[in-house]
C-alpha cells in the first residue's frame, strides 16, 4: 500500500509541475503588481501592458507618497475623474497637495471606504472633488471583479480573497498565453489586444494622474481620422432626453450621508460633479433631489443629460470617457460659474 | 462551499488525507464533522434544521422497526409529514400562499396571510428525499433501522452528495460506512479522473454556455428566432454539463475514499424516447419517484386511464420538486404528457415507421428517434429555464420568428453575427467564447460516443503512457486555463 501511495503522490507531483512553474512565474513576474510595492506602478510614456487594479494602485501610491507630500486635496471618482487635471484644479483652490484617489468602475462603497480610510489615518481634507454618475451611485457594495475590487487596506477584509482573484485572472487562458508570449518574445502582437493594452499614457506618480497624450496627439494630428475610425463606437443617441433609473436606495443614502458628514466635519471645500456621459441620460430627478438635500444645491453640479457638453462626440475619447478640455470647462463652471 | 472553488479543493485534500491517516473507527466521526463544516459554509444556523430532521427520522426508523400494524404506519406517516413539512415551509409555502392570495383577490376575499421571509436551506430537497427513502425502506422491511446515530447522521449528511445528490438508498450507502477502505491506487485515480471530468464539464462547458443562455433568458423579449433557439439548445447542454458535472465530482470524491455512489446520468441525450431519457437523466431522482410515488399509486398495474394519470401525476410532482414556480409544474406536466402520448401513439408510430420503410434503415431510424427526443426534451427546457410563464410563452411563440429573413441574409452574405439585424448569435460575447462553447459540446459528445463501448477510465488504462498523460494534462490544464471561475453556483443547488 505504501508503494502505491508513493507512486500516486509521484504522479500527482508530475501533473503539478507545470502548475508550480506557473505559480513561481506569477510570484516572480507579479503581472498585476499586487505582490510587491513599487515606487511607480506605471512607466510614464510607455504602454502599461497589463491592466492594473487602479483602486489598488491609488491606495498604494497614496500611502507611499503621503509621508512626503501630505496630500490635503483629493479627487474621488471612477476612471472619468482621471482626466480632471490637477494643474487646472489648483487654479480654483488654495495651493495644496493634490491627489487622484480614483478607481476603475469606482463604486459609492469604494468612495465611502476611502473616506473611512482618510478618517482612520487622521488626514484632513481641505478640498475635495467628487466625480459621480448613476453607475457610481448605484454600487453600494464592493465589485467582485479583480480589476474593480477594493483593496484590503480600505475594506479591512482578508487579503486572501483579494489576491486569489488576481491569481485566477493570471491563469485565464487568454491572458496567460498573451502575457507569457509577450514576456518571452518581448513583442506586442495584435492578438494580444484582448487582454493586454497597447496604448501609452503619461503618468505622474506623485499626484497619481494619467494623461492620455497618445489619444490627444492622434486627435490633434487628424481629428476626423480618429473619430471616423470609431464611428461604430459612437452609437446614435435618441432625440428624446431620457432619465436614468433612480439608484439611491437605503444603503446608498446612508453612505452618501456619511460622506456628507465627513466633509462637513472637516469643513472641506468641495464640489460634486455629475458627469456629462455620452449616453445623455439625465440623472434621475429623485436622486438629484437627494444629493441637493444632503450636500446643498450650491455644491452639486449636474452635467448629465442633453446639453452642450454631451452633444458633440469630439468631447469624448469613446462613449465612456470625456476629454480633459471638458473637465477644464466643468471646473471653470463649478468654481467660478464660467 | 461550491465544488468549483479553491476552498473545496483544500477541503477535499484535507478530508481525504485525514480519512486515510485516521484509524477506521474514527473515520465516520471525521466525515460527519467534515460534512457539518461543509454544510455550514452556506448558512451555518440551518444545520439545526438538518439536525431536527435527522433526529426525527432516526427515531422514526427505530420505532417503525419495533412496531407493527397501525402503530408502524403511524410512525411512518408522522415521519413523512414532519420531513415534508420542513420542505413545504421553506420551499413551497410562499408559492402556494401567493397563489391563494391571487385567488382570494379574484373572489374579492380578504387574505391575511403574508409571505415568509426564509432562505431555502441548501440541498433541502435532496436530503429530504434521502431521509424519506430511509424510513420507507425500513417500513417496507427492506432495510434494518440504523441504531448508530452518528452513522445515520452521516448517511443523511455525507458531504459529497449532501447538497445535490445522487439521492442514495440506505441499502447502498449505509453499510459502506462500516466497511474499512484502504488506499487503492486504481480506485483513487479513477475517482480523481471522474472529478476532473466533472469539473471540466462544469467550469469549461456549462459556465461558458451560461453566458449565452443568461443573456437571452434574462431578457427574452429583446430576442427572437435563432437567438432563442441557440440559447435554448445551449441551456440543454448547460444543465446537463452543470448537473452531471456536479454528480461526477460527488461520485468521484466519494470513490477516492472508497465509497460507491450510484450513477446519476447515462448519456441522456442519446435516448431514443422520453421514457428512456428518464432512465438516463437524474437517475437517482427518477428511480425515487418511480419506487415511492409511481408504484405506490399503482404504477402500470391499473386500468389504462389510471396508468396514464399515475404517470402524469408523478411527473407533475417531479416538476414541483424542482421548484416552486408554475414553470416547473408546466415542465413536469410536459414530460408527463410526452410519456402518456408515447404510450398512446406507440402502435401508430410503429406502423408509420414500417409504412415509410424506416425500419429498413435501423441506424437512420435510431438517430431520428434520438433527434426527436432531444427536440422534445429541449423544448421542455424552455419552461425549466424561463423566469416565469410569461417569458416561457414569449420564447415558445417567437422561436421561429424571422427565420426566413435570417436564412436569406445568411445566403446573401449580409448577415453580421455581431450585429445581426435579426438574431445576434454572439449575443454581445466574444466570438472565441461561442467557438469554445460549441467545441466543448462537440468534445463532450465525442467522449460520450466512446463511452458507448465502456468506461473511458478503464479504456485509458490500456493506452500508452503518453496518450494517457496527454489527456490528463489536457483536462486538468483545460480546467485551469479555460474554466470560467466566477462565483457560478451549480443549477441544481437552487432545488
Amino acid at each position: 500500500m505504501k508503494s502505491q501511495t508513493k507512486i500516486f503522490l509521484f504522479k500527482v507531483g508530475i501533473l503539478a509541475v507545470p502548475l508550480m512553474i506557473l505559480l513561481m512565474s506569477y510570484v516572480c513576474l507579479d503581472p498585476f503588481k499586487v505582490l510587491r510595492k513599487y515606487d511607480s506602478y506605471y512607466k510614464s510614456g510607455e504602454p502599461a501592458r497589463v491592466t492594473l487594479n487602479q483602486g489598488y494602485v491609488s491606495v498604494e501610491t497614496f500611502l507611499h507618497n503621503y509621508p512626503r507630500y501630505k496630500y490635503d486635496s483629493i479627487i474621488f471618482g471612477n476612471s472619468r475623474s482621471r482626466f480632471y487635471p490637477v494643474s487646472e484644479w489648483k487654479k480654483y483652490i488654495a495651493v495644496t497637495e493634490c491627489f487622484h484617489f480614483d478607481a476603475s468602475g469606482e463604486s459609492l462603497y469604494g468612495v465611502v471606504k476611502k473616506f473611512e480610510f482618510l478618517e482612520k489615518e487622521n488626514i484632513r481634507l481641505k478640498n475635495a472633488l467628487i466625480i459621480m454618475d448613476s453607475e457610481l451611485l448605484l454600487q453600494a457594495v464592493d465589485n467582485e471583479r479583480y480589476l474593480n475590487k477594493q483593496p484590503p487596506r480600505l475594506t479591512l477584509e482578508s487579503s486572501y480573497s483579494f489576491h486569489l482573484k488576481f491569481l485566477k485572472a493570471f491563469f485565464n487562458g487568454k491572458f496567460l498565453i498573451s502575457y507569457l508570449d509577450l514576456k518571452i518574445r518581448g513583442k506586442y502582437l495584435p492578438y494580444m489586444g484582448e487582454t493586454l493594452s497597447d496604448f501609452s499614457f503619461l503618468y505622474d506618480p506623485v499626484i497619481n494622474e494619467v494623461t492620455f497624450d497618445f489619444f490627444e496627439k492622434m486627435i490633434e494630428k487628424n481629428k476626423d481620422d480618429y473619430y471616423l475610425s470609431r464611428k461604430d463606437v459612437f452609437y446614435v443617441r435618441d432625440d428624446v432626453e431620457k432619465y436614468s433609473d433612480p439608484v439611491i436606495g437605503e444603503k446608498q443614502l446612508k453612505q452618501i450621508q456619511y460622506i456628507a458628514a465627513q466633509l462637513e466635519k472637516q469643513k472641506t471645500n468641495y464640489r460634486i460633479v455629475i458627469s456629462p456621459l455620452y449616453n445623455q441620460k439625465k440623472l434621475n430627478p429623485k436622486d438629484l433631489e437627494i444629493l441637493y438635500q444632503i450636500f446643498g444645491s450650491d455644491k452639486v453640479f449636474d452635467f448629465s443629460g442633453k446639453n452642450e457638453l454631451t452633444s458633440t462626440i469630439y468631447n469624448y475619447y469613446e462613449t465612456s470617457h470625456y476629454r480633459p478640455h471638458v473637465c477644464k470647462l466643468i471646473l471653470g463652471l463649478i468654481y467660478r460659474g464660467k | 462551499m461550491l465544488f468549483n472553488s479553491i476552498e473545496f479543493l483544500i477541503f477535499f485534500l484535507v478530508v481525504t488525507t485525514l480519512y486515510y491517516l485516521l484509524p477506521h473507527r474514527l473515520r465516520w466521526l471525521m466525515l460527519l464533522v467534515a460534512s457539518c463544516i461543509f454544510y455550514m459554509f452556506f448558512i451555518p444556523v440551518y444545520i439545526l434544521i438538518l439536525a431536527v430532521t435527522i433526529i426525527i427520522d432516526y427515531f422514526a426508523g427505530i420505532w417503525i422497526e419495533r412496531s407493527e400494524g397501525v402503530q408502524r404506519k403511524f410512525y411512518l406517516i408522522a415521519s413523512i409529514i414532519s420531513t415534508c413539512l420542513v420542505l413545504f415551509i421553506f420551499k413551497y409555502f410562499n408559492f402556494f400562499n401567493a397563489n391563494f392570495e391571487k385567488l382570494a383577490h379574484l373572489l374579492h376575499w380578504n387574505y391575511p396571510i403574508g409571505a415568509l421571509n426564509l432562505i431555502l436551506p441548501i440541498g433541502l430537497s435532496f436530503h429530504t428525499f434521502q431521509s424519506l427513502s430511509y424510513v420507507i425502506e425500513v417500513y417496507r422491511r427492506k432495510q434494518k433501522a440504523e441504531l448508530h446515530f452518528g452513522i445515520y447522521s452521516l448517511y443523511v449528511m455525507f458531504y459529497p452528495q449532501l447538497v445535490a445528490g445522487p439521492i442514495e438508498r440506505p441499502q447502498n450507502l449505509l453499510h459502506q460506512f462500516y466497511e474499512e477502505h484502504f488506499f487503492d491506487y486504481q480506485r483513487v485515480t479513477d475517482g480523481l479522473k471522474l472529478m476532473a471530468w466533472g469539473m471540466f464539464k462544469k467550469v469549461v462547458i456549462a459556465d461558458r454556455l451560461a453566458l449565452f443562455v443568461s443573456t437571452v433568458y434574462d431578457k427574452p423579449t429583446e430576442y427572437q428566432g435563432v437567438s432563442l433557439i441557440l440559447a435554448t439548445v445551449f441551456f440543454a447542454f448547460q444543465i446537463y454539463c452543470d448537473f452531471s458535472g456536479y454528480s461526477d465530482i460527488a461520485i468521484g470524491s466519494a470513490q477516492v475514499m472508497g465509497f460507491k455512489l450510484m450513477d446519476n446520468f447515462n448519456r441522456p441525450y442519446f435516448s431514443k424516447s422520453v421514457a428512456e431519457f428518464w432512465k438516463r437523466w437524474h437517475i437517482s431522482l427518477s428511480t425515487w419517484f418511480k419506487d415511492y410515488l409511481y408504484i405506490s399509486l399503482g404504477g402500470n398495474r391499473v386500468p389504462l386511464p389510471r396508468w396514464y394519470a399515475n404517470l402524469f401525476i408523478t411527473f407533475l410532482v417531479s416538476g414541483l420538486w424542482h421548484g416552486a414556480n408554475w414553470t416547473y409544474i408546466v415542465w413536469g406536466a410536459l414530460h408527463g404528457t410526452y410519456l402518456v402520448l408515447g404510450i398512446v401513439t406507440a402502435d401508430l408510430r410503429k406502423k408509420t415507421v414500417a409504412l415509410v420503410g424506416l425500419d429498413g434503415f435501423p441506424t437512420v431510424h435510431k438517430y431520428a428517434r434520438i433527434g426527436i427526443t432531444f427536440l422534445l426534451v429541449t423544448f421542455a427546457w424552455i419552461f425549466f429555464r424561463a423566469k416565469n410563464i410569461h417569458d416561457a410563452a414569449y420564447i415558445v411563440t417567437h422561436l421561429f420568428s424571422g427565420i426566413p429573413e435570417y436564412v436569406m441574409s445568411v445566403v446573401n452574405g449580409t448577415y453580421d453575427p455581431e450585429k445581426g439585424k435579426f438574431f445576434p448569435i454572439l449575443l454581445g460575447h466574444p466570438k472565441l467564447e461561442l467557438v469554445m462553447a460549441i467545441a466543448g459540446i462537440v468534445f463532450m459528445e465525442f467522449v460520450h460516443s466512446i463511452q458507448r463501448h465502456g468506461s473511458i477510465r478503464h479504456m485509458l488504462r490500456d493506452k500508452p503512457g503518453f496518450i494517457r498523460w496527454s489527456i490528463y494534462f489536457m483536462v486538468v490544464y483545460g480546467i485551469i486555463f479555460f474554466g470560467m471561475f466566477g462565483k457560478t453556483q451549480f443549477i441544481y443547488f437552487q432545488f
